[in-house]
């Protein structure tokens, strides 16, 4: 009960307070006192006066008895009048009672306009700044409150200021990561093709020859790391380009198991159920094409695809039998750069989910590493035709 | 030979409201009693005014008990006049007076509240012989307590502010006596 009174708001309870007051104090005290102000006023007629006064009357004295007649006659009216005076004071007190009750009524009426309401406002605001939201509080009220609304506002603009600093920090730190990743990743394939170009000058200045099989794997060696750059480059391309989706009806089924056909010489794929999905097929081609090839250098021989129908979504869960990603790096898979693989761009994953978010959809990870029971399993889901 | 006869009257009458069942609410009674000219009737009317011991204390303590009686049909002016019943602490007696705009008319001295009530409670209006519509209205005064300079509501100790009664004249005279 004490924690229900508690979450009131300020003008409940001054309501609950007022009829509290009224029924418990105001009330009981007002028939105390009435009963108090009766008796005072009984014992205040005296019954023995008329007889008295009675006592006094002459037949000779007209002036005599008609002063006493009127002192009989107040005496009386007094006594008649008793029970009305004290219902006359027994009203006012309770209207005096109600008076007070409708005040601090009005009284919670007048908090929850001036002092509720504002509040809750004010709350709401703080509220969505901490969210990110734009909202404009307007200095309206006096005195304490208006200090608080001025308060918020400066704390809003100094608010904004930090994050345009933060986000400019952000920014720059961002791309710092990612021209001393850029730089890293550009320098790996460059270094064999320098050494490969290095050993061909040696050999000419020290008057050798190169044998055509030699030439062949020099040219291998470099066209190798060129195909790394150009693979570098497509990835990064791929990552900073906003997708721009086409979306189109087409059976996911299908898709999948044309994918699967192309891959069957390097890994086995099982695929049960389809679904009429609404998405760019080739962003979805792009999106299956890099889940199987990270499958493929995780080690995977089979891929198991099962579709299935949730809402108006069909999800699409893939899983294969690789080696696994450790759980300590399943929350570090979707952040770009990051790779746990030697030879790796870090652009993948991140760019998988990037394509399938573009289309409406979302994407999940989840893998174990035991013995008996290995592989990463991800499962999207896209929206399904409604025909 | 007349203080002997109110009395036992006064003594008949208080045992027959002491007997009577105590009416709550009071009512308007009309009788046919004359033709005053062929073109004016006479009806009697009589309250039943619900006594009650509250009412008799305050008149016995001075407070005159005053009610304004009016009556009007579809065929005459609305006539009105108060009537007042007071206390006479010094003669010790009771007596009522009948009062409008143009008179004040006086009754005469009652030795007992019984005697004094039945005639203050009986009157007389006069009709315009064909009004198809007639209405008594009998409406409670505040009083007011000289002694104490107060003035009391007394429709709260009668009960009811005011009591009424609309009649079809020609339905309350008695056949043979329609003219």
């Amino acid at each position: 009960m004490f924690n229900f009174f508690k979450n009131l708001e300020i003008e409940w309870k001054i309501i609950i307070i007022a009829i509290l007051l009224l029924v418990m104090v105001a009330i009981p005290l007002q028939n105390v006192l009435v009963n108090k102000l009766k008796n005072t006023l009984e014992l205040s007629a005296d019954s023995n006066l008329e007889p008295l006064l009675r006592s006094f009357i002459r037949v000779d004295n007209d002036s005599l008895n008609r002063k006493i007649s009127l002192s009989i006659e107040r005496n009386r009216q007094w006594q008649a009048l008793i029970p009305y005076i004290v219902e006359e004071q027994s009203f006012a007190m309770l209207l005096m009672a109600i008076g007070l009750f409708a005040l601090l009524f009005c009284f919670a009426v007048w908090s929850l306009r001036k002092l509720t309401r504002p509040l809750k406002n004010l709350a709401v605001a703080a509220d969505k700044i901490g969210n990110g939201i734009d909202v404009t509080i307007v200095n309206k009220e006096g005195g304490a409150l208006g200090k608080l609304e001025m308060s918020m506002i400066s704390m809003q603009k100094e608010l904004v200021k930090l994050r345009e600093k933060a986000h400019a920090r952000g920014m720059e730190n961002a791309w710092r990561d990612i021209a001393r990743v850029m730089a890293h990743e550009i320098k790996n394939p460059l270094t064999p093709i320098q050494l490969t170009l290095d050993r061909i000058t040696d050999r000419f200045d020290n008057g050798g020859d190169i044998t055509r099989e030699e030439i062949v794997r020099f040219v291998e060696r470099i066209s190798l790391q060129v195909g790394n750059l150009e693979r570098l480059v497509n990835d990064f391309r791929s990552f900073a380009r906003d997708a721009e989706p086409s979306f189109t009806k087409f059976e996911i089924g299908e898709l999948i198991r044309s994918i699967a056909d192309d891959m069957q010489k390097v890994v086995t794929t099982v695929c049960t159920g389809g679904a009429l999905v609404i998405a760019d097929k080739h962003l979805v081609n792009q999106v299956f094409l890099n889940i199987w090839k990270n499958s493929i250098e995780a080690g995977a021989t089979t891929m198991y695809v099962d579709v299935e129908h949730l809402d108006n979504y069909a999800v699409i869960c893939i899983r294969d039998n690789g080696c696994g990603i450790p759980q300590e790096h399943l929350e570090r898979v979707w952040i770009p750069y990051i790779t746990f693989k030697k030879g790796g761009t870090g652009l993948g994953l991140p760019v998988v989910k990037r394509l399938v978010e573009s289309m409406n959809g979302s994407i999940t990870l989840t893998s174990s590493t035991g013995s008996g029971d290995h592989g990463v399993t991800l499962c999207i889901k896209l929206l399904k035709s409604s025909m | 030979m007349n203080g002997v006869r109110d009395g036992l009257v006064g003594f008949f009458l208080f045992f027959a409201h002491w007997l009577s069942p105590q009416t709550e609410k009071a009512s308007i009674g009309i009788d046919f009693h004359d033709y005053r000219t062929p073109e004016v009737v006479i009806f009697k009317c009589k309250l039943d005014i619900g006594w009650n011991k509250q009412l008799e204390q305050l008149v016995d303590a001075g407070i005159p008990l005053q009610y304004r009686i009016l009556h009007f049909s579809n065929k005459s002016d609305t006539v009105y006049f108060f009537r007042t019943l007071n206390f006479d602490m010094v003669r010790y007696t009771y007596n009522f007076t009948d009062s409008n705009e143009r008179a004040i008319r006086r009754s005469k001295d009652y030795s007992l509240i019984n005697l004094a009530l039945r005639d203050y409670c009986r009157w007389e209006i006069e009709v315009p012989n064909g009004a198809s519509a007639c209405k008594v209205d009998v409406t409670i005064m505040p009083s007011k307590a000289e002694r104490l300079n107060k003035v009391v509501d007394m429709s709260r100790v009668w009960g009811q502010q005011r009591v009424s009664l609309g009649f079809d004249p020609s339905t309350v005279i008695p056949a043979q006596r329609n003219r």
